[in-house]
């Protein structure tokens, strides 16, 4: 790892000497930030608290084409477009969401398995980290297993100080994104490596909102059938935007839209909060109402990710308590597991 | 106060039997916010909370008392949800009597009369700018006097312009005072005037211009469907713009292909967007009451009010409707006078 | 929204045209066997009372690549089912304004009402529609790309 310091003038020079990648950077959107392509570098926030919508889908895209289709006179043509996809850099992503994408790795490329559309665009993608100086809120990544100045899945890292970034390259993907601009990088000094560890002390004093995951996942399994799980999800509309909205809920559906002449089969993000996604040919719904879908979502992240791949499900962004429409909270649902009174026979 | 109020009022209801549960609000977590629930008992009555943080619109829980389905041998519940509602919040509960998916007596409501409600997200953050403790927000009390929203805590009070911190829909707000309760709580709260200063920037815009902002919007959206969820106008057990992928083969008959036609599909690109959001904004034509709780719920923050507000005035300009103001069946759609405008027609 | 002048020369627009069977259908019927003249962009659908014409039906048309669309149906006061076409009128009227406000132009979308004595009126409408919709050109909005 080698460590380097830019200017805050010369950030938006280093942004347009990428080349030959699709740079997501964030931008704004509204009051909210949103991660798009780079048209121009002064489009770029890097003041960015949190995007609404996660990064996740540069890799793993919300409405994904997996093949076109054409039926000829003689034969048929499909375009499988994995060969198309581009190189991608995420720049600026948090620490919690570049986690995540780990998690989304142990789902996508663990086991026998490999989907790989995502292989393609997760081995084409470089991840810029940028390290937290204000928590949100609702974050709680610290009590997770992320935090806001860990550099674990990053390529390259930077961390904003007073008068410049601190840039460090961690990988060869980091060097050769980089192997361009290293003109605009300066030798950084102790200081600098100082001010960044005061800086991570100072931010991780900042957080409100803590989890106390000990233990929760057994004391879960054992009220699976209280009513507390009914109270909680008392306010919840269904909409799904806790899941879709999650940097680390990946689940999806599959559309074929066309004519018998053609058309495309596309991978479209679903989620486990609709009625439709446990609804069986026979219209029998094993999940039949909010308590049983809002219950799988905390199970999921909390209980069956960790048994599965020893790694939880949630990596504390505070999405879904930040854009969840009715309030539904989940550090205080985790944590009310504790105080529940009854237990399953 | 008037949380005390309608605690009693509630939990009197829950503890004579009168209703069969009561849908209110109560302090969400993070102390700002308040959370919508079912309290089914007196105790948990005793928990709500009413002050300008009660957002929710009731209202859109009622439905799923319909879309539940009883278990093997239960016999169900005839007696009244009961439900707390603002001005606004209201007239989403007489449409639904309106359209006869509720009848009158099978809901209690107790109505507040309201100043406004707080805009949460724009509190917290001015709240974060001036540096106040995050800690106090435990302790937290909003209320809303003359043109300021007052935040008491820990015996200390911080004061906020109303016009920063409250919805854009209660500036703009014509019924702050219940139209159909049984039981009020609150004086009558004077109305805004009737006018439409939110989509002035809008009209003077030229058709492109409209054009490349909406598809600019739209193309943003997830598609999570929160805006229709959480409408209290949405009902149906089958939405025609969310409908799964149906398979056609070639023995699929037309009779079989109509009842599974697609208005619109899953994959959230722009244009299906368009077609989506052009399909729920004409479902929602003069039903609309413009509670404004799609807008809030949209989260990617898109201007769907600038929709139904649109809506709302063409249908009272044209037509002089307005739904959800009594409980008398009025339906702009189904109903027809001979004299009505012909704008338009070739 | 894209006008494509370079085009609109020779660009032949595709109208769908909604019309009740009794009086537009019937109406058009007419124009044919009077051996009156009008253009062959129209592609008609027949339905039975212009009322059954959701809104959806005409945002599927756009989204299948209609440039234009028309709906038609008997004049008030006539309707075969007594009060149909009453309803088509306020809906249609509303959702023209919609289409307006999302910045579609309101030329990409007629209604008319035809008698089934009207041959001639019949032609006059089309001529209408066609003159509006080739001067806008093709219609690329609503279209959704890959073809249902
Ligand atoms: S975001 Fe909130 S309301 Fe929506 S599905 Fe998730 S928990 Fe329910
Ligand atoms: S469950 Fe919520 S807090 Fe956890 S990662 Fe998902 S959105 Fe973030
Ligand atoms: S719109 Fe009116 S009734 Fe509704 S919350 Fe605002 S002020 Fe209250
Ligand atoms: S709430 Fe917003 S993002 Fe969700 S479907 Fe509605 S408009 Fe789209
Ligand atoms: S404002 Fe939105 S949520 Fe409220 S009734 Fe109208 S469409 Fe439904």
């Amino acid at each position: 790892m080698t460590t380097y310091k830019i200017s805050k003038d010369k950030m938006n020079e280093l942004l347009s000497s990428i080349k030959g990648y699709d740079v997501y950077v964030p931008t704004e959107l509204g009051d909210k930030f949103q991660f798009k392509v780079m048209k121009d570098a002064g489009d770029a926030k890097l003041g960015y608290s949190q995007s609404a919508k996660p990064p996740k889908d540069v890799i793993f895209p919300q409405n994904e084409v997996l093949m076109n289709y054409k039926i000829q006179p003689n034969g048929f043509d499909v375009d499988q477009v994995i060969d198309s996809i581009g190189k991608f850099v995420i720049f600026g992503i948090r620490n919690c969401d570049s986690r995540a994408l780990k998690y989304l790795d142990t789902q996508m490329l663990n086991g026998k398995y490999v989907d790989p559309y995502y292989a393609k665009r997760r081995e084409n993608t470089t991840v810029v980290g940028l390290a937290c100086n204000t928590p949100l809120y609702n974050c709680f990544c610290k009590s997770v297993g992320a935090g806001p100045h860990h550099k674990e899945g990053h390529d390259v890292h930077l961390t904003e100080l007073d008068d410049g970034y601190l840039v460090e390259i961690i990988t060869d993907k980091g060097k050769e994104l980089l192997a361009n601009s290293m003109s605009l990088l300066a030798g950084s000094s102790d200081a600098d490596a100082s001010k960044q560890a005061e800086l991570k002390q100072a931010c991780e004093a900042k957080f409100v909102r803590k989890l106390d995951i000990k233990g929760n996942d057994k004391r879960m399994l054992d009220i699976f059938e209280s009513d507390y799980w009914r109270d909680v999800s008392d306010g919840c509309i269904g909409c799904g935007i806790c899941t879709l909205l999650c940097p680390t809920c990946f689940c999806f559906d599959i559309q074929d839209i066309g004519s018998r002449k053609e058309g495309q089969r596309v991978r479209v993000w679903d989620s486990c909060q609709y009625p439709e996604y446990t609804m069986h040919a026979s219209s029998h719904n094993p999940r039949p109402g909010k308590k049983e879908r809002q219950r799988q979502r905390f199970f999921h992240k909390y209980v069956y990710s960790y048994k599965n791949n020893q790694m939880l499900g949630c990596v504390g962004c505070g999405r879904c308590i930040n854009q969840c429409p009715t309030q539904i909270d989940i550090i205080d649902v985790i944590e009310g597991v504790k105080n529940v009174k009854e237990v399953d026979q | 106060m008037s949380n005390d109020q309608l605690r009693k009022i509630a939990s009197t209801l829950l503890a004579e039997g009168k209703v069969k549960y009561f849908l209110g609000n109560v302090r969400g977590a993070d102390g700002f916010s308040s959370k919508p629930t079912t309290a089914r008992t007196p105790e948990e009555a005793n928990e709500f909370v009413w002050d300008p943080s009660c957002v929710n619109n009731m209202a859109s829980y009622l439905h799923e008392d319909k879309k539940r389905i009883l278990k093997r041998g239960e016999e169900p519940d005839t007696r009244p949800i009961g439900i707390f509602v603002k001005g606004c919040d209201s007239r989403s509960v007489a449409l639904n009597i309106q359209e006869h998916i509720f009848e009158r007596e099978q809901i209690y409501i107790v109505g507040a009369t309201c100043e406004g409600v707080v805009d949460v997200p724009k509190l917290k953050k001015a709240w974060m700018k001036r540096g106040l403790p995050v800690a106090a927000t435990n302790t937290l009390q909003l209320s809303i006097v003359g043109n300021e929203v007052i935040a008491s805590f820990d015996g200390k009070q911080e004061k906020f312009a109303k016009d920063d911190v409250i919805m854009q829909r209660c500036k703009v707000c014509r019924y702050p005072n219940p139209v159909i309760h049984d039981e009020l709580i609150g004086e009558q709260v004077e109305p805004k005037p009737d006018a439409y200063p939110d989509l002035e920037e809008m009209e003077a815009m030229s058709p492109a211009e409209r054009w490349a902002f909406w598809t600019d919007q739209f193309s943003n959206c997830v598609r999570c469907l929160a805006c229709r969820n959480v409408c209290p106008a949405c009902y149906c057990r089958e939405c025609s713009v969310q409908r799964s992928n149906p398979a056609f083969g070639p023995r699929t008959t037309p009779t079989e292909k109509m009842a599974k036609a697609q208005f619109s599909n899953k994959t959230p690109t722009k244009e299906d967007n368009f077609n989506f959001h052009m399909s729920r904004m004409y479902h929602m034509t003069g039903r609309c009451t413009n509670c404004g709780e799609c807008n809030r719920v949209c989260p990617v923050g898109i201007p769907l009010r600038l929709l139904t507000r649109k809506m709302d005035k063409d249908v009272r300009e044209t037509y002089d409707h307005e739904s959800g103001l009594d409980t008398e069946p009025k339906n702009l759609l189904a109903e027809y006078r001979d004299d009505d405008p012909e704008g338009g027609f070739l | 929204m894209t006008d494509n002048n370079e085009n609109n020369e020779n660009f032949e627009p595709k109208i769908i045209a909604f019309l009740c069977t009794w009086c537009s259908y019937a109406g058009a019927d007419l124009a044919g066997s009077a051996r009156i003249q009008y253009p062959t962009n129209v592609k008609i659908i027949k339905v039975m009372c212009s009322s059954r014409i959701n809104p959806l039906f005409v945002l599927r048309a756009f989204r299948k690549g209609a440039d234009g669309v028309l709906v038609s149906g008997c004049h008030p006061g006539d309707c075969h089912y007594l009060t149909g076409n009453y309803f088509t009128r306020r809906r249609l009227i509303l959702f023209k304004k919609q289409l307006e406000w999302v910045g579609i132009d309101p030329r990409r979308f007629h209604m008319s009402w035809v008698s089934a004595s009207e041959g001639q009126g019949w032609a006059d409408v089309v001529n209408k529609v066609i003159d509006d919709v080739k001067e806008l050109g093709p219609q690329d909005e609503m279209k959704r790309k890959v073809v249902e």
